[in-house]
């Protein structure tokens, strides 16, 4: 019997003969056959990257009920409407999707360190909803977890304070989370950045940062948030919500746009590339081979920048890189694209990389001269936090695994009234993220805390996945230990920690701990 | 000022014939992809297919037009001879219907379909069924296998990894006229299920876009 690896390495490549490998399989809904499969009605490169409008704020006489402070802290707020709306994505009819302020990546937040924000999400879905600031070290009552408690449904609002008291800047982002439904609401468009800023990452005079703010020919900070689609012959998101192993599309959207074109200058770019997928994994690098630098991960920048050429983006995964085009020469033929390697026919994660099939997510157009003032220091991020592992009070092991056909952690089910892991403010505590096996890939995720990872199967990691970071890939087998402190005194009570395969999230693939003075 | 994008395709088959048996064919308009709720009802029939079923009393129903459409449900898969989880499973759906008849009488449907037809036919579900005193509104159900195993596929619980029932342990619960659909695990707290369907219950519909 011919296994996945035979059939890479003689290039027959059949989607069909894929799933039927090692006994039948449930056929995820939505595939169309091929390795990197695209839909047969899209142009690519047709399209501008949409850079998502940056929110701004509002006077707080405008939110009456906002809460309101007097602990000198400055504070901004914001008002969101989230409603259905109408984008034309494909050719022919437009598409109904469901958005932050009716827009689908939603509005970037731009934050800044020590700054406190105040989002007031008013609901006007044919659904309920709730918003999770995905990489925020954020009080349990706005941190919109799966909590029913903590829903909004519609014609409501619900008032979410952010106090932007992490150790550190870093590219977050905000998205659905509400019980049993999330991979549905995610998959309709709600999702968004939030970026947030620091004096220290000021400083480092990055590309798109301070020192390009009168060089035109911008923005040379361009968020990116990749995700995989599936359109029905109408055009239209139709979720399949009896498919619990993973949604895997056969379109791919880049800032809510199908395989777009940038226009970009001679000279370096920073790319924060956020997996935005339900299920899907990717393998990212550039179409010329050539390296590029990676200088941040989920929660953060790196210490150092790391050199590399290529790396795995898991779902809700960010790195941050740094692409230097002055490679190039500029002119109307010079097309660089941004590759994805990672075959992956079916929820249950991905197949392997194949470096000889790169499907192009988007394109870069190298045109224009433009003035570089912008650097990659060798130190970047000061300001990370350091946990000591001599320190750890407690080690705790969460066991990811399949019981009769659904998910879960330690053998239970999620329950949104029992605590799984009560944790005391200020202590340290080392987590074990073990993935039963069976070759389901889980990228786990915890909320409230950045974490280092100490080692997986015993290596030490290297790149992005050595920073600090809120997303942990397992893949069948691995067991994944990873450090944090608990601190910050405003950020008490419960928390979730689940599966980001959003599929196996919905099947309660979570657990929920408590945080305690 | 958004331009709206009506899309509505009518067929309408004409058939005159002399006959007296003939069916007079109904006009038939496609939803409007911008009405979410009308759409996705429309988008995810193919995962209820229309087949016939028997109920513990013998009557015949099917499974979309009398069981799904309209009706807010709670959808269990077992077989009487299960030694494993059924006998767990199936009493707390008892549990969940009697808190549920407290808070919604009459409002929720439950759904008990035999994964194993050739030995569950209505009589044996009738057994079966008596001992959980199920209330009005709970069905057990049993069918050709072939209808049985589509059900099954199309609801996302036939489980090809489980070589002796492949049968995932999950409830299916939605409520058909908001298009909302969800699965948990069947062996959940009573609460916590009645409490989901309690929330399915008051899911809205959408107004045309």
């Amino acid at each position: 019997m011919l296994n996945r690896r035979d059939l890479l390495k003689a290039g027959l490549f059949s989607s069909t003969a894929m799933l039927h490998l090692g006994g039948a399989r449930f056929n995820s809904w939505a595939l169309d056959g091929g390795k990197n499969p695209g839909n047969p009605n899209v142009i690519p490169f047709q399209a501008s990257l949409p850079i998502p409008v940056t929110k701004t704020p509002v006077s707080p006489a405008t939110l009456p009920g906002v809460p309101l402070f007097n602990d000198g802290i400055p504070t901004d707020y914001f008002s969101v409407n989230v409603h259905q709306a109408l984008v034309q994505l494909l050719p022919g009819k437009q598409t109904l999707i469901w958005g932050y302020d009716g827009i689908t990546p939603g509005p970037t937040f731009q934050a800044r360190l020590g700054r406190r924000i105040v989002v007031r999400q008013t609901n006007n879905l044919p659904s309920n909803m709730n918003v999770h600031h995905h990489g925020g070290h954020t009080q349990s009552l706005s941190d919109g977890s799966a909590l029913p408690a903590l829903e909004i449904p519609p014609g409501n609002f619900r008032d979410y304070i952010y106090d932007n008291d992490d150790d550190v800047g870093g590219t977050h982002w905000y998205h659905d989370h509400t019980l049993d439904v999330t991979g549905h609401n995610v998959f309709m468009g709600l999702a968004g950045f939030y970026i947030l800023d620091s004096a220290t990452i000021d400083n480092l005079n990055l590309p798109g940062g301070p020192v390009d703010a009168n060089v035109a020919g911008g923005p040379f900070d361009v968020p990116l948030v990749i995700q995989d689609r599936t359109f029905d012959a109408n055009n239209q998101l139709v979720y399949n919500p009896f498919d619990h192993n993973g949604f895997i599309g056969n379109t791919f959207l880049i800032n809510g746009a199908v395989q777009p074109k940038l226009r970009v200058g001679n000279r370096k770019y920073r790319f924060r590339l956020l997996n935005g997928s339900n299920a899907r994994f990717y393998q990212i690098s550039i179409s010329s081979g050539r390296s590029f630098q990676i200088i941040g991960s989920d929660d953060g920048l790196l210490k150092a920048p790391f050199e590399a050429t290529s790396f795995r983006l898991g779902p809700a995964e960010r790195v941050e890189i740094v692409v230097d085009f002055s490679f190039y020469v500029p002119g109307p033929n010079t097309q660089v694209f941004l590759d994805n390697t990672m075959i992956q026919t079916e929820g249950r994660g991905p197949d392997g990389v194949d470096p000889t099939q790169p499907f192009h997510l988007m394109r870069f157009d190298v045109m224009d001269t433009i003035l570089d003032n912008s650097t990659v220091p060798a130190v970047l991020e000061t300001g990370l936090p350091v946990f000591n592992r001599a320190e750890a009070v407690r080690r705790r092991t969460f066991e990811f695994n399949r019981s009769d056909g659904a998910w879960q952690v330690n053998s239970r089910f999620f329950d949104p009234n029992r605590i799984d892991a009560t944790v005391k403010l200020n202590t340290t505590e080392i987590w074990t993220l073990k993935n039963g096996g069976g070759g389901w890939f889980h990228p786990i995720h915890i909320h409230r805390n950045g974490f280092f990872i100490l080692d997986r199967n015993g290596v030490r990691v290297t790149g992005h996945e050595a920073g600090l970071k809120d997303v942990f890939v397992l893949a069948g087998g691995d067991q994944v230990n990873v450090i944090t402190k608990y601190t910050g005194a405003k950020q008490l009570g419960e928390y979730v920690f689940h599966c980001h395969n959003i599929e196996h999230e919905d099947m309660r693939m979570m657990g929920l701990f408590n945080v305690v003075a | 000022m958004r331009k709206r994008i009506v899309f509505l395709a009518v067929v309408v088959v004409a058939v005159m014939a002399g006959g007296a048996g003939d069916e007079k064919p109904k006009p038939q308009s496609a939803p409007d992809p911008y009405n979410y709720t009308d759409y996705n009802r429309q988008a995810l029939r193919s995962h209820f297919p229309d087949v016939e079923l028997l109920t513990q009393d013998n009557r015949r129903v099917l499974f979309y037009s009398d069981l799904i459409k309209d009706k807010t449900v709670v959808i269990q898969f077992f077989f009487t001879h299960c030694e494993a989880l059924c006998p767990m499973t199936t009493p707390i759906l008892a549990k969940v219907q009697q808190d549920l008849n407290k808070r919604a009488q009459g409002k929720v449907t439950f759904l008990s379909i035999t994964v194993d037809p050739s030995r569950d036919d209505p009589g044996a579900l009738k057994q079966y069924s008596a001992s959980f005193k199920p209330q009005p509104g709970w069905y057990f159900l049993t069918g050709k296998k072939e209808d049985v195993d589509l059900i099954r596929k199309q609801l996302g619980v036939y489980d090809p990894d489980d070589k002796k029932v492949q049968h995932m342990n999950v409830l299916t619960i939605g409520k058909e006229p908001s298009a909302v659909w969800l699965s948990m695990e069947a062996l959940a707290k009573p609460d916590d299920i009645a409490n989901t369907v309690m929330r399915v219950l008051a899911w809205p519909g959408s107004k045309s876009f």
